[in-house]
């Protein structure tokens, strides 16, 4: 389970984020919806422990990301807007690598079953990723992330430059996910795929939560003008 | 889903994993990073050029020296007939041996004299250094072994390394990284531990070609006087490559811009390669400045000018000195002493003059490693100094080992002459004729000079500072790099 309570950020005398109070059970897909700037990606970097709140805390589990980040980052994947990879390497052997990192050892089937349940075409698995589309590394990104058993997932602008294709298929990975029970926290711009993916939404400006709503409730229209109204 | 088993295995060997597990991927990435197989092809390309011209350029000039050497013997064995004295006037002349290890590195034997004339009353200076055989362009140096482990690899370390992990920051893997359980120590300690374990392993493939050359090309009696000097190459280059890989890797980890810590790693190359051990040695040469060869000559002859002079039995001290010898031995003239004084007064006058020789050269060695003092402790800004000397030592090419050959030649005159004074002392002999002069058996009797090189433990015993700068460098690089990745920034 993922929490942020009363999380502050200021750097240089600029507020980032201000009182940021965020809860995404088990289960549950939260989009943090925002312009440049708004705060989704402090939130984040906070999260995973990359920078220090000036108040406030982030729990995974319970467990306080600033206080003990090794522990929540083994709780913890992360999918960024770019999943650059190590170009040398093929998809196989990069989801190798960053898994023992995480401290997984797969066989050979295993890796190669994580890209095809990230939905990674066979043949693109023994290819040096130097080939690959953005949407072909987000692939490998994602199988990185399951492979990881990981339960809170963040993922940074994660459908940002896909092509629809890609982007449908990124969205019934991460329903899949929240099936499965993992804490889905998901920084993006993408108004009409947020209300498609998520369980709720959050809308930032300026570093701060102004709204929270139930994608249940809203249509993409009506978010689409909350939005509108809120930036 | 055949998803296995998180690894479960005691902490330590746990970490050892992680490390290795980054550095073995570091190791593949390079590998198989474009261009670079061609640059190590270009790299093996330049060792094995300096590796044959080096020993070709040994075996010529040690076959060389050595046939002088034996025609010289040739010479001195079948001189004609003449007194002890005027023997002592022609004298001998020594050659110093090439050490296999200038092959390595040149040290200062470019620009020191290879050849000394040993003659009676006087100390020459060595002669005939190779650079004053050749052209101008020697200034600008020569290929060798060292510039390559000195100048080459380290440029390379800087190149291949800079963007270990700036790279990855700038395109977002270090996220990545960090977020699957990396820290930023760990992630800063495994990939030195693999950029060093390649270099080392070059190091030690390179050092190995080297040695199995002059066990081919040279054969076995090289091989005792240098394996343990070769070791130390190694280990000398390994710790130094290990502070320039480590300083890399943390500017990399520390950096924000790319171009920027490019250049300023080219710089630091830069100043530390070139700049800082041409200026201290100028603020050497300024601190404490020589005295010019005329000076040293000036010094000598008025020195000398006050003692006794075995040739001027009118000078006060001769004529004190005989006077003594007449009073010890109960007689009135020379010509009742039971031996020849001018033999006598000849060895006297020797141990005089090496006496004014000894202190004043000592003067000047003195001078010099003050000198040297200076940029030896210039090593605690700049290892590159310490790492340049100690190659030297352990080449056995410093201006120490060539302090030692000259020691050993004037040893060698030393005993020369006093054998000559002897042999001029005795009325009769069985090896000179009635005018004195000796025989062809006598010049056989006098073993010809043999340097014994320097031993290791010497070698080192002039490096204390350099061996202690090095480590200091380690201690501290490590030392930083261990405290500070903690409190750099990720985002």
């Amino acid at each position: 389970m993922f929490q942020a309570i009363d999380l502050c950020k200021s750097y240089n005398g600029h507020q980032a984020l201000s009182n940021l109070t965020l809860q995404v059970n088990k289960g549950e897909v939260c989009c943090l919806l925002g312009q440049n700037g708004a705060g989704k990606t402090t939130t984040i970097n906070l999260s995973l422990g990359f920078l220090r709140p000036t108040s406030g805390k982030v729990l995974i589990n319970d467990i306080e990301v600033s206080k003990n980040s090794a522990a929540t980052r083994k709780m913890t994947a992360y999918i960024p807007e770019v999943v650059m990879l190590y170009s040398e390497l093929t998809a196989l052997e990069n989801l190798n690598y960053f898994s023992k990192l995480a401290g997984f050892s797969y066989s050979k089937e295993a890796l190669h079953a994580y890209l095809t349940e990230a939905n990674l075409q066979q043949e693109a698995h023994v290819k040096r990723v130097d080939t690959f589309s953005k949407g072909m590394r987000q692939k490998v990104g994602i199988a990185i992330a399951i492979s990881k058993h990981a339960d809170v997932i963040l993922m940074d602008e994660p459908t940002s430059g896909l092509d629809p294709s890609a982007t449908a298929e990124f969205i019934q990975i991460v329903k899949k996910l929240a099936e499965q029970g993992k804490s889905i926290l998901i920084a993006t711009h993408d108004i009409f795929n947020a209300v498609n993916v998520s369980t709720k939404i959050g809308i930032m400006k300026a570093g701060k939560l102004l709204h929270v709503v139930k994608s249940k409730d809203v249509t993409p229209d009506a978010l689409q003008k909350l939005y509108l109204d809120t930036i | 889903m055949p998803c296995k088993n998180s690894i479960s295995t005691p902490f330590k060997l746990k970490e050892l994993k992680f490390v290795i597990n980054i550095a073995w991927n570091e190791i593949i990435i390079l590998w198989r990073r474009k261009g670079f197989q061609w640059l190590l092809l270009a790299l093996m390309v330049f060792t094995g050029y300096a590796i044959v011209s080096g020993v070709t350029h040994y075996r010529e000039v040690h076959t060389q020296r050595e046939a002088l050497k034996d025609s010289l013997r040739e010479m001195f064995l079948h001189q004609d007939p003449k007194s002890p004295h005027m023997a002592g006037h022609y004298g001998h002349i020594v050659f110093k041996p090439y050490a296999i290890l200038q092959a390595i590195d040149q040290g200062v034997e470019s620009y020191t004299g290879t050849t000394i004339r040993l003659e009676a009353h006087r100390q020459h200076d060595a002669v005939f250094s190779p650079a004053s055989t050749q052209s101008s362009l020697i200034r600008f140096g020569e290929f060798s072994f060292s510039v390559l482990l000195q100048v080459v690899v380290p440029l390379l370390i800087i190149f291949i390394c800079y963007g270990s992990i700036v790279t990855d920051r700038k395109n977002g893997t270090l996220k990545i990284l960090l977020s699957q359980g990396a820290s930023l120590r760990k992630l800063v300690f495994s990939k030195i531990v693999a950029y060093h374990t390649f270099f080392t392993a070059f190091l030690v493939l390179i050092i190995a070609l080297f040695y199995l050359f002059i066990r081919i090309d040279i054969g076995h009696a090289a091989i005792p006087m240098v394996t343990g000097r070769l070791l130390l190459i190694i280990i000398l280059y390994s710790m130094y490559y290990g502070i320039v890989i480590a300083l890399t890797i943390y500017f990399s980890a520390v950096a924000n811009s790319i171009p920027g810590l490019l250049t300023s790693l080219l710089a630091i190359w830069f100043i530390w390669t070139i700049i800082l051990p041409k200026l201290t040695a100028s603020l050497g040469a300024v601190s404490y400045p020589l005295i010019t060869k005329a000076q040293f000559n000036q010094e000598l002859t008025s020195l000398k000018a006050n003692e006794l002079n075995g040739h001027d039995w009118k000078h006060e001290k001769t004529k004190a000195f005989i006077d003594s010898v007449l009073t010890a031995h109960h007689v009135d003239s020379v010509q009742q002493l039971p031996f020849r004084l001018k033999g006598l007064l000849m060895q006297a006058d020797e141990e005089v003059k090496n006496r004014i020789h000894d202190k004043v050269f000592s003067n000047i060695r003195d001078t010099i490693r003050l000198q040297n003092n200076v940029s030896s402790f210039s090593g605690i800004i700049n290892p590159f100094i310490a790492v340049k000397k100690l190659s030297m030592a352990l080449s056995s090419t410093d201006v120490y080992h060539h302090f030692h050959f000259l020691e050993e030649a004037e040893s060698y005159r030393r005993r020369l002459i006093k054998e000559l004074n002897d042999e001029d002392t005795h009325k009769h002999s069985e090896f000179k004729d009635e005018r004195g002069r000796v025989s062809a058996d006598f010049w056989a009797r006098i073993q010809d000079f043999k340097y014994r090189p320097a031993p290791l433990l010497w070698s080192l015993k002039n490096s204390k500072t350099e061996i202690a700068v090095l480590f200091l460098w380690l201690f501290i690089t490590f030392g930083i790099i261990y405290n500070r990745t903690a409190h750099i920034r990720i985002v």
